[in-house]
């Protein structure tokens, strides 16, 4: 049979791996814009932009809904309060509360975006 | 026996053996430093057995095969995530096990890499850009994930074909 010699690891190994760590290298170089002040939260559904919430004019918390997710907004933190989806991704991905992080509802289509303020170039809606 | 027979009856093997371990993986609970959603893609060992000890068709149908197990216990989404990773996956590893110079490790985090690739692609067109934002993250996890699965068709590829499944041809 073929390939019984090949090896569990060889030289052009270490060229992948390399290769896999500088994509997600540049992957984390491009997103983290870590700071938590002045945070806009952009709820998207069908990749547009349905709702954008500045999270330092939000007293207490509120609950936007789209496509039937709940999306609950605080003023420290954002997180997806309960989805009809089958995976229940997007509520197990608990609070976020940084620049550049997200939660996803794939079923759904919706998704939810903490942005620095300065950054947020998107059309405001909502 | 015909070898068309034993090729379609291996790919059958290994398409339940395939299903048996997305099962397995659907039992195991969420790793909570990681990702939600995040596995370990256990059933790429059958993806990576058919792809080296059958033919790159009999690969294809084992992803078409999970796809469709997906689709039963996932619904939609995960079906076309599933193709769509799956067939990326396997046309990856496929081309670098032409190489003799690439070890198991690397074709298995290749393999695991371009998966985690292709999902996110359906992800993207599902929803909007948001979504790269887990691929660092998917990646540097596919280095592992990939390395595990190749360590398991490593140890069990000798065996398997010693084995009565792959005597007469």
């Amino acid at each position: 049979m073929k390939n019984q010699k090949r090896k569990l690891f060889a030289a052009f190994d270490v060229v992948i791996i390399v290769m896999v760590i500088v994509a997600a290298a540049f992957a984390f170089l491009s997103q983290f814009n870590t700071s938590d002040s002045d945070l806009t939260c952009v709820i998207r559904a069908n990749g547009e932009v349905v709702h954008k919430v500045s999270l330092d004019n939000v007293s207490g918390s509120q609950i936007y809904t789209v496509h039937n997710v709940n999306v609950k907004i605080s003023h420290e933190c954002v997180s997806v309060s309960s989805s009809d989806c089958p995976d229940k991704l997007c509520e197990n991905t608990g609070e976020i509360s940084r620049g550049g992080q997200s939660i996803v509802c794939l079923p759904n289509k919706v998704s939810v975006t903490l942005v620095c303020e300065e950054n947020a170039v998107d059309a405001v809606v909502g | 026996m015909k070898k068309n027979t034993m090729n379609i009856t291996r790919t059958a093997l290994l398409s339940a053996v395939a299903l048996v371990l997305s099962y397995i993986e659907m039992m195991l609970p969420d790793m909570p430093f990681v990702l939600p959603g995040m596995k370990l893609g256990l059933s790429n060992i059958a993806t990576m057995f058919a792809l080296s000890s059958v033919s790159l068709p009999s690969a294809l149908v084992v992803c078409l095969t999970k796809a469709i197990f997906a689709l039963l216990m996932r619904g939609f989404t995960a079906f076309l995530m599933s193709l769509c990773g799956g067939i990326l996956s396997t046309l990856a590893m496929y081309l670098l096990l032409k190489f003799n110079r690439v070890g198991y490790i690397g074709i298995g985090v290749m393999g695991a890499f371009c998966h985690n690739l292709g999902q996110i692609f359906v992800a993207y067109v599902y929803t909007d850009s948001t979504v790269f934002a887990y691929f660092g993250v998917l990646a540097l996890a596919s280095i592992v994930t990939g390395s595990v699965t190749a360590f398991a068709v490593y140890i069990l590829l000798p065996k398997v074909l010693k084995s009565e499944l792959y005597k007469s041809t």
